[in-house]
């Protein structure tokens, strides 16, 4: 019971933290500039996308401004997005050494494995605020700039708004959870050492080269083991009917990754000299 | 110094996760079934009639050859800019974007990867879908009416098969498609079709034994396998499985001689059986999109035995072209053409990967697959087949 009050206070002290942070409220800010942008940009251009002329989506945004949210997800996707988990995630362990805090919080009768577990928690949290200020701030300057209406999925069936709204929750979840198996990467990366930045970095760097090798054909047998390998498989969610293989086969290859590398942060966590 | 039990974990997960990756496959192999010999599968499978299913089939071709990147996602425009703005020095690294065409959609069909999701009620309802990056191909038969949708470039094509056709001359029609369909080896995105064409390549030239009983999609299913005596067959063996229950053929994978792994394979990834909402195949296409119809005069007998909608396309495309003929029977038999046909983009024959594809022998070029061998004569005449370059050459004399 106690153990339980003291996991939730730690939990809640550690999400005001966060959201206290300038630093995290800069980055939702800069991840909800991505579609104003992209609406701003397309809405300012005369010159009319023709079907599958730029990236997928892009030529649908005039027609349909709740668009816009998937065209930046799928913009985001590649570095923004991994690039803010990044900073998130690398700050967790290392960013609490590098400002001499984590001795204290680890003073009190916290364990290291809790602490581990709600630092993680929270960079999920993060996740889904990030992915859901994506799809809001996408809606919200689409349905200003653009008529919104019933969205027209990939197969060329048409669904009420309602449940275009309940697609684009359910795309926000779903790049969530793409996001989690980097988050686990870089919660270990920050056990490694006391320099938030270079943990950052080195998740940040992570995400890259695992992209880079899922386009080698030469390394197909590597792909589907690859934490960025569903990642715009989002696009399964916008099927008629709803394709919901890629989001199994995408939760389990995340929770793979969350089960190994927080196996390795705990170890190392554990394991480590607390200096500062 | 002593290592810390704390380690554990982060041996025994990563050992738990390759331990599971190993086991799950080998348990899914693991079936017995009644034992039946070749001759009673192949009736299962004929006596097959399954009306009502969904599922999603996987095609994967590995032909020995690099697969032609259609990219999807990058489209002409872009590639003219990229050209534009890159150094001269860096201009082979501009995608080469071929025209896309009947043709080279066909190729792009033949080589890499598909998922497609399928649904069939009745004989006369059915929708397929090409799962594509970002995009999808659809097309769906409703009664008599017809509709294909590209969601990248937004078209529809849409049209009726007219019922009160005379049905002799639909015969002839239907049967005229699908032989020129199988003889270049289109309608690849039906297990069954395959299946079918397989079975009827069975005669005195080919052996046939059942395999293990496996699992596919879920399901227990015979093996049937199917191995031609003719040496100068590319093909090793086809391997045909067949659902246990329904006769279904839910798989089948053929091997060439040129190498140990499948080089086509096309299979339910999942299946089930039963009844699909009837709402699915209605379509309307949504507002923007071009919709052409099509007379359905080009297209008679189609929609029933369509999987995909290129055979339609290259029939209108090839409808003026000089008609293939076929040289010799069975497994040997050979695709003969006057003239390579109009519509080979020349952008592909000029791409330094199809050239480099191309070998040189006495008489003319060979392009050389796994499954496929073609040979492009001097004269300009074209021969190709599942069978061996010494054995096309022999035929062109």
């Amino acid at each position: 019971m106690f153990a339980k009050s003291l996991s939730l206070s730690l939990m809640r002290s550690e999400l005001r933290v966060m959201f206290t942070r300038r630093r995290t409220w800069a980055m939702l800010a800069a991840i909800a500039l991505i579609p104003i942008l992209l609406a701003v940009a397309v809405a300012l251009t005369t010159e009319q996308l023709a079907p599958g002329e730029g990236p997928p989506f892009l030529d649908r945004v005039t027609q349909n401004g709740l668009f816009t949210g998937f065209t930046a997800t799928l913009l985001a996707l590649p570095l923004f997005l991994p690039l803010t988990m990044a900073v998130v995630a690398g700050d967790t362990i290392a960013g609490e050494a590098s400002l001499g805090t984590l001795r204290y919080l680890l003073i009190a009768p916290v364990g290291r494995l809790r602490l581990l577990v709600v630092k993680y928690l929270g960079t999920i949290v993060f996740a889904l605020a990030g992915t859901f200020t994506l799809m809001l701030a996408g809606g919200i300057i689409g349905a200003i700039l653009f008529p919104i209406g019933p969205v027209t999925l990939l197969s060329g069936d048409q669904i009420s708004l309602a449940e275009s709204i309940g697609r684009m929750a359910l795309v926000a979840i779903y790049t969530a959870i793409s996001m989690s198996g980097l988050l686990a990467i870089g919660l270990f990366v920050s056990t490694l050492t006391t320099v938030p930045v270079g943990a950052m970095a080195a998740t940040v760097v992570l995400a890259g080269v695992s992209q880079i090798l899922d386009n080698l054909p030469q390394l197909s047998w590597l792909h589907e083991w690859l934490f960025t390998h569903y990642w715009l498989s989002f696009a399964d969610l916008l099927r008629q009917p709803i394709e919901l293989g890629s989001l199994a086969s995408n939760s389990l290859l995340q929770l793979g990754y969350i089960a190994v590398f927080g196996a390795l942060a705990y170890s190392r966590f554990t394991t480590k000299d607390i200096l500062s | 110094m002593r290592i810390s039990k704390r380690w554990i974990p982060s041996v025994a997960v990563p050992a738990v996760i390759a331990l599971g990756a190993v086991a799950v496959p080998l348990q899914a192999n693991a079936v017995d079934l009644p034992d039946l010999s070749a001759s009673e599968v192949m009736v299962l499978m004929q006596k097959s009639e399954v009306l009502e299913f969904s599922g999603t089939i996987v095609k994967v071709s590995d032909m020995g050859i690099p697969s032609l990147e259609f990219s999807s996602m990058v489209s002409e425009d872009m590639a003219d800019e990229m050209a534009e703005k890159m150094p001269a020095e860096f201009a082979d690294f501009v995608p080469a974007v071929i025209e896309s065409n009947a043709l080279t959609q066909a190729m792009e069909l033949v080589s890499g990867t598909h998922n497609v999701r399928v649904y069939v009620s009745g004989q006369d309802k059915m929708r397929a879908q090409i799962l594509d990056p970002m995009s999808q191909r659809d097309l769906i038969v409703n009664g008599d009416e017809f509709w294909i949708y590209d969601a990248k470039t937004a078209t529809a094509s849409t049209g009726t098969i007219d019922m009160e056709i005379d049905p002799a001359k639909q015969a002839t029609a239907e049967k005229e498609v699908l032989d020129y369909a199988e003889s270049i080896a289109l309608d690849l995105s039906s297990p069954e079709a395959i299946a079918n064409y397989l079975v009827d390549m069975i005669d005195e030239t080919s052996t046939v034994e059942v395999g293990k009983d496996h699992s596919v999609a879920g399901r227990s299913a015979y093996q049937l396998l199917i191995s031609p005596d003719a040496d100068a067959s590319l093909v090793e063996r086809a391997e045909i499985s067949v659902d246990s229950e329904t006769g279904l053929p839910l798989r089948v994978e053929i091997y060439s001689t040129q190498q140990s792994e499948a080089a086509f394979s096309v299979g339910f990834e999942s299946i089930s059986f039963g009844p699909i909402d009837a709402s699915l195949f209605e379509f309307a296409p949504p507002a923007g999109t071009v919709v052409t119809t099509l007379d359905s005069s080009d297209l008679e007998g189609y929609a029933d035995k369509d999987s995909s909608n290129l055979e339609a396309e290259l029939e209108a495309t090839f409808k003026d072209a000089a008609k293939p003929q076929v040289i010799g029977e069975d497994w040997r038999s050979v695709v003969y053409l006057p003239a390579l046909p109009a519509d080979v983009p020349a952008e592909l024959m000029a791409t330094e990967l199809f050239a480099d594809m191309l070998t040189e022998v006495p008489g003319g070029k060979v392009f050389s697959s796994a499954l496929v061998n073609v040979l492009l004569t001097d004269s300009g005449e074209v021969y190709m087949g599942a069978v061996t370059i010494e054995y096309l050459l022999s035929v062109s004399k």
